[in-house]
């Protein structure tokens, strides 16, 4: 019983962050970019049926859906040599194929249109597995399709199927930089209500934070989407391992998750991935020295964080989990977690017991890397909340001059007036306060107000 | 002369116990040897200086007598004495009194002397004492030399009875020397020695020296009686047999000396001819052969009831003897009489035989034993039969070698392996005697190495040992995560049974499902076949989550490893990590539905007690969590870390796979927090915070199904979606209160009542918890330190408190 997990891959973004972390995931299991085994990877300790099924011919098809209301991302999938590794009913491109033009109404709606159909996929890979997880959603809340067809996906899923869990790799976009889309504000908000209403947990990459590792990393000053996608595949790849390598913990996401978000609403995760080599990461400048404090205290370092926040001194963890892979002695983690705590590296919350929780877990044999230690740490943090501050921001001084409400107003949803936006507006406030609230002993009397 | 000698008696201080009416005898004697001393032409060895001699005597009173009176006083005398010019040769005088005073303190001394054959009869730390030729038997010959040489022609005092001559005596001697009643001597079987009747007239050195050659007349009889008694008796074993044997043979050479004493006494028939043998030319003749005779004389008289190794051990005893002479004699005797044991020992140590017909062998086996028990219960060591020359280190290895070697062919089936027997410049004829202990010690090591290596080869590399104790660790440790995941859901239901009411087959049949659908469907399936679900042995009342485990069947030769002992450790082991992976699983299962309920009611008035109920259950997961942390990491992992190379090493052997095996044991016990229970309590510290944690979840449940009729009954709160969803626990929990249709009522004093019953469980889990880190302290503060750190690590949940 494999506890499967659907992935849902929404938009230009979702896409192309969904054909490298399939990649990397092919390559991990030994199976070849057309779906069959490898010979040397017949019989490994890996499971692959969490994230792949095998067909009547005994090839290996993810179970993913490939979602795009346009078709060149799915195009150049489809021309890839990894083209036949999906199945074919599981890609659903706009027949139109005129995308949503940046505009989430436009994605929302045309979703909306598009809905048996996905409904019937979803079904589908669901009754296809024995005993579903949930779902992984890969997107981005900038654009149209990731952000608006996306936000209409979480919704039906969670409406759908109350009981699985459900968790998004959402890339954020760029605040520090003016966007070609002047609009990702408001696509931004308005999918920020659904992902903190109907998702389960979010994964945060923020785009800034992304190209600052790709260019540190890659020592280039303006890195492209395929070296950041890079750096997204590996942190999921990373984050799924102890999933896909059974050992006596961690076994299943909701186990994983329900250790890192207390309340409901506080579902916001950052991750940090250390060392980035030459081996995920083309190019890439190598990390020598990796011992498991080494990875926990680099993991805890900022400059690493796949988020770009403004930490106030207030901030703290709520959770911590680190999944070490590699060849690692088990005493070398209770030696480094008493290093951490010795040095004060992380600050917890001052309202319930937390700690760096650090799962070991095994490594794909059929990948070499340099290095001996790799680390993800995926971290629930207050001070995200000052990352959501600033797309209120950004978000406020649009709104304030109402600019370009026009094409939003054509859509259905706000064919009747710009409420959904003060509700969003609204609920990521809210948001906002309950992160800040975490900062205090108070937090256990939360709501009470 | 003999005044002079009296008076220097009466001043000496009769401190050495001789009594006042041995005076007379003392003085008598002390006069004797004045006599001689002064007779005798010898040189002194001293150079006639009378000041050394002064000196010396000065000395000796110090120090002999412990008196510098005394000393002062001869300084005193002497001086007055040189100065007078009376004596002529003061020198001669001086040295007079010293030669004196030391001969009467060897007379002092010594008085009491035991004829040998009385403490032979004595008992045995007597009897090495009389061989051991220390400062009494040195005495006693300077007495005896004395005594012979002081009296030669002196006529026995007694008057009585017909002088005998001394070719009588001699041929008297020789016939007691068999044994035999002579016309005068007799066997007195009351003092269990020959002795010349007194009625003879014999003279008293002429007697001393006849009691002495009577000893060896008794102690032949007891060497033949005994070799008479054993030689054909099977029953006293193999090495009292060969014991027999080698006292014959040197009884063989004691009748050489018979037959030439004879030929002495009467040479060529010749009765006229004087003689060349005079008792005491026979007295020193015989000294050798006495000493040979009491040496073996001693060693059958102890040896009466003893067979075997312990004889061995006690003729040994006698080989590391002060005298070099017994010492030798007794080596010669031990190589002869160890052939049997060492041919035993060859056999065993070739091949595993223990060709022990007659029980006399260190080694013993029991045949009866079960194949499981092969290695600890088929042999075992008798150190009662232990020889004394092999040391208890190489005796322990040559039984490991044989027992493995049995190990091998009988255990394992393997009857192909034939040690290599050679081993360069070495012959076995060498090693496997009496003497060669070293050399046997090298070679044992040789063979031991060679053995050992094929046991653990068979073991490792043949039955797979390693892939076992993987398989432990997978299936009844749950390393394998997907299987474990599996069954919790599987028959998670079925377990919150009462123990007797669960099927075993369902278990199993479930058991195997799991098999199929997760990554164990690789396994060697000959490892899947000994796995088994088992409920342990239940008593009333248990729940089959209390004795459920995974079971895994071992079968010869591995079950020497993974005794049945260790498997009943590793099952409790097991049933109790299945006990928190449930309670693990129900956080995590539920934890869905306690999100999407607190968000659903997040509008209501009793928000603010889901948000505090998400909290504890943050805090109930945290506890849960590092312990799972701390059994992965300190117990299981790091344990196994420690253990596992052994199973890899080829200089280890079975007995050291045990005893790691054992601490491997002990530890994963002791750090997996099963046995720790707060002291005066019946159960375990882990269970009452299992227990708190699922009737928190009960309370909660309550209070969600009230927030869930309030938020129906007030419209104006109405939610998009408030559906009725429960936690749906029922997976890892029975004991769910009946599902009552009907609400509870929406007022005040519900309310009250379930915050009641909730903080309740908090309190009962917050004290659990804090009873937890007293048993850690309590039980090993330094071991658990890792799992209260990692409890404590943003020091909340014992805040402010030191560790």
């Amino acid at each position: 019983m494999p506890r499967e997990i659907i992935t849902l891959q929404a938009g230009q973004c979702g896409n192309q962050i969904g054909q490298e972390f399939w990649s990397l995931l092919c390559a991990e299991h030994g199976i070849s970019p057309d779906g069959t085994l490898e010979d040397f990877a017949t019989e490994g300790p890996d499971r692959k049926d969490v994230f792949f099924y095998q067909a009547d011919d005994e090839h290996y098809i993810p179970r993913a859906l490939l979602l795009d209301l346009e078709p060149r991302v799915i195009s150049n999938i489809l021309t890839s040599p990894y083209a036949n590794l999906y199945n074919p009913e599981n890609i659903l491109q706009s027949k139109d194929g005129g995308g949503a033009g940046n505009n989430w109404a436009a994605g929302y709606a045309q979703a909306e249109k598009i809905h048996e159909e996905i409904i019937e996929m979803i079904d589908r890979e669901a009754d296809g597995s024995d005993s579903l997880e949930g779902f992984m959603m890969m997107h981005s809340i900038a654009g149209g399709t990731g952000s608006g067809l996306g936000s209409n996906l979480l919704e039906t899923l969670n409406d759908r199927y109350p009981k699985k869990l459900i968790q998004t790799y959402s890339v954020f976009p760029n605040s520090q930089e003016t966007s070609d889309v002047v609009v990702q504000p408001y696509n931004s908000m308005l999918s920020l209500k659904r992902l903190t209403l109907n998702a389960d947990s979010v994964v945060v990459l923020d785009n800034a934070a992304l190209n600052r590792i790709a260019a540190d990393t890659f020592h280039i000053q303006n890195p492209n989407f395929a070296q950041t996608n890079q750096l997204v595949s590996t942190v999921m790849s990373a984050s799924t391992t102890t999933l896909r390598y059974p050992g006596y913990m961690n076994n299943d996401l909701v186990g994983i998750v329900a250790s890192l978000i207390p309340t409901p609403r506080c579902h916001y995760l950052m991750t940090s991935y250390t060392p980035f080599t030459g081996e995920q990461v083309d190019n890439a400048k190598s990390v020598r020295k990796t011992t498991v404090l080494d990875v926990m205290r680099r993991l805890l370092q900022p400059k690493n964080k796949m988020v770009s926040t403004n930490p106030s001194k207030k901030s703290c963890y709520i959770s911590i989990l680190n999944i070490i892979q590699g060849d690692c002695d088990p005493t070398d983690v209770h030696k480094s977690l008493m290093r951490v705590r010795e040095r004060r590296l992380a600050q917890f919350i001052p309202w319930g017991p937390a700690s760096i929780q650090v799962a070991l877990s095994k490594k794909s044999p059929y990948v070499q890397t340099a290095h001996r230690v790799s680390g993800l740490m995926l971290a629930n943090h207050t001070s995200i909340g000052s990352f959501f501050k600033r797309t209120c921001d950004q978000y406020d001084r649009l709104r304030k001059r109402n600019a370009f409400l026009e094409q939003y107003r054509r859509e259905p949803m706000f064919a009747d007036g710009l409420e959904e936006f003060d509700s969003s507006r609204e609920v990521v406030q809210e948001l906002i306060s309950e992160y800040e609230a975490c900062e205090s002993p108070d937090y256990i009397n939360w709501g009470s107000q | 002369m003999y005044l002079l000698v009296e008076h220097f008696f009466a001043k000496t201080p009769t401190e050495n116990g001789a009594s006042a009416k041995d005076k007379p005898a003392v003085v008598e004697n002390a006069y004797q040897y004045c006599m001689r001393v002064l007779r005798s032409h010898m040189e002194t060895p001293i150079i006639p200086d009378e000041t050394v001699i002064a000196e010396k005597i000065t000395k000796h009173l110090t120090r002999r007598e412990g008196s510098m009176d005394m000393a002062m006083r001869f300084t005193n005398l002497y001086q007055r004495l040189s100065s007078k010019s009376v004596l002529s040769n003061q020198w001669s005088s001086i040295y007079l009194l010293l030669a004196l005073s030391q001969q009467a303190d060897r007379l002092h001394g010594h008085q009491e002397r035991l004829p040998l054959a009385a403490s032979i009869a004595g008992p045995p730390v007597d009897h090495q004492e009389s061989l051991k030729p220390g400062r009494e038997g040195s005495h006693k010959h300077t007495r005896e030399d004395f005594s012979a040489g002081t009296q030669p022609e002196k006529v026995a005092r007694s008057d009585a009875g017909p002088a005998i001559s001394e070719k009588d005596l001699l041929r008297e001697v020789v016939y007691v020397f068999q044994g035999i009643d002579g016309k005068y001597m007799k066997y007195d079987s009351r003092n269990r020695t020959f002795a010349i009747d007194n009625e003879f007239q014999v003279s008293k050195p002429q007697r001393q020296i006849l009691d002495k050659l009577a000893e060896m007349g008794w102690i032949y009889r007891l060497i033949t009686d005994f070799v008479e008694k054993h030689k054909n008796d099977i029953s006293g074993g193999l090495i009292r047999q060969s014991f027999c044997s080698a006292l014959a043979r040197e009884m063989t050479d004691y009748y050489r000396l018979i037959a030439i004493l004879q030929s002495q006494i009467d040479p060529a028939g010749d009765e006229q001819q004087s003689s060349p043998l005079t008792l005491k030319r026979l007295y020193v003749w015989t000294l050798d052969p006495l000493k040979r005779l009491r040496s073996m004389g001693i060693v059958v008289e102890l040896c009466t009831d003893l067979k075997g190794g312990a004889l061995l051990s006690l003729i040994h005893n006698f080989v590391h003897h002060g005298d070099a002479f017994v010492s030798q004699f007794i080596s010669n005797l031990m190589t002869e009489v160890s052939k049997p044991f060492f041919q035993t020992l060859a056999r065993w140590v070739y091949e595993g035989e223990l060709d022990d017909s007659c029980d006399e062998f260190y080694i013993t086996q029991d045949s009866k034993t079960a194949m499981k028990d092969f290695w600890e219960l088929r042999y075992s060591l008798r150190e009662e039969m232990l020889p004394g020359f092999l040391d208890m280190s190489l005796a322990t290895q040559i039984f490991k070698l044989g027992k493995s070697l049995n190990f091998i062919r009988i255990a394992c089936k393997d009857t192909k392996f034939v040690l290599s027997r050679t081993q360069q410049g070495l012959r076995t004829e060498d090693l496997f005697a009496f003497g060669a202990t070293r050399a046997l010690a090298t070679h044992v090591e040789f063979l031991y190495r060679q053995t050992n290596h094929q046991a653990l080869n068979i073991l490792v590399s043949t039955h797979k040992l390693k892939e076992h104790f993987q398989a432990v660790n997978k299936y009844l440790l749950l390393e394998q995560g997907d299987l474990t995941q599996y069954l919790v859901e599987a028959i998670g239901k079925e377990l919150c049974k009462e123990g007797r009411h669960i099927y075993r087959h369902d278990l199993a049949a479930a058991l195997e499902n799991g098999i199929r659908l997760s990554n164990a469907r690789y396994e060697n399936p000959d490892i899947l076949r000994r796995l088994d679900a088992r409920l342990l042995e239940t008593s009333t009342g248990d729940a089959g989550w209390d004795v459920f485990c995974i079971d895994y069947r071992v079968k010869e030769p591995i079950d020497t490893i993974l005794s049945e002992h260790s498997m009943r450790v590793y099952r409790r082991l097991s049933c109790f990590l299945w006990k928190l992976k449930r309670v693990e699983y129900a956080l995590g299962s539920t934890w869905k539905a306690r999100m999407k309920l607190a968000q659903n009611l997040r509008q209501t008035s009793v928000y603010p007690d889901l948000q505090a109920c998400l909290l504890t259950w943050a805090q109930m997961n945290h506890v849960i969590v590092q312990i799972q942390y701390h059994i992965n990491f300190e117990a299981l992992a790091s344990t196994w870390a420690d253990f596992c190379p052994c199973l890899d090493d080829i200089n280890e052997d079975i007995d050291g796979i045990l005893a790691k095996h054992k601490l491997y044991l002990t530890t994963l016990l002791r750090r997996s927090l099963l046995t720790l229970r707060k002291k005066g309590r019946k159960r375990a510290a882990l269970q009452s915070i299992v227990d708190s944690i699922l009737n928190f979840q009960l309370a909660h449940e309550r209070l969600h199904r009230y927030g869930t009729a309030l938020a129906r009954g007030d419209m104006s709160c109405m939610q998009p979606d408030v559906r009725e969803r429960s936690f749906d626990l029922s997976v890892v929990h029975a004991n769910l209160p009946p599902l009552d249709d009907a609400d509870e009522d929406e007022d005040e004093e519900t309310l009250r009542s379930i915050r009641e019953q909730l903080d309740e469980c908090r309190k009962s889990f917050k004290e659990s918890v804090d009873d937890l880190k007293e048993v850690l302290v309590e039980a090993d503060a330094d071991a658990f330190r890792g799992l209260i750190v990692r409890l404590n690590f943003n020091q909340f949940i014992w805040s402010g408190k030191a560790v």
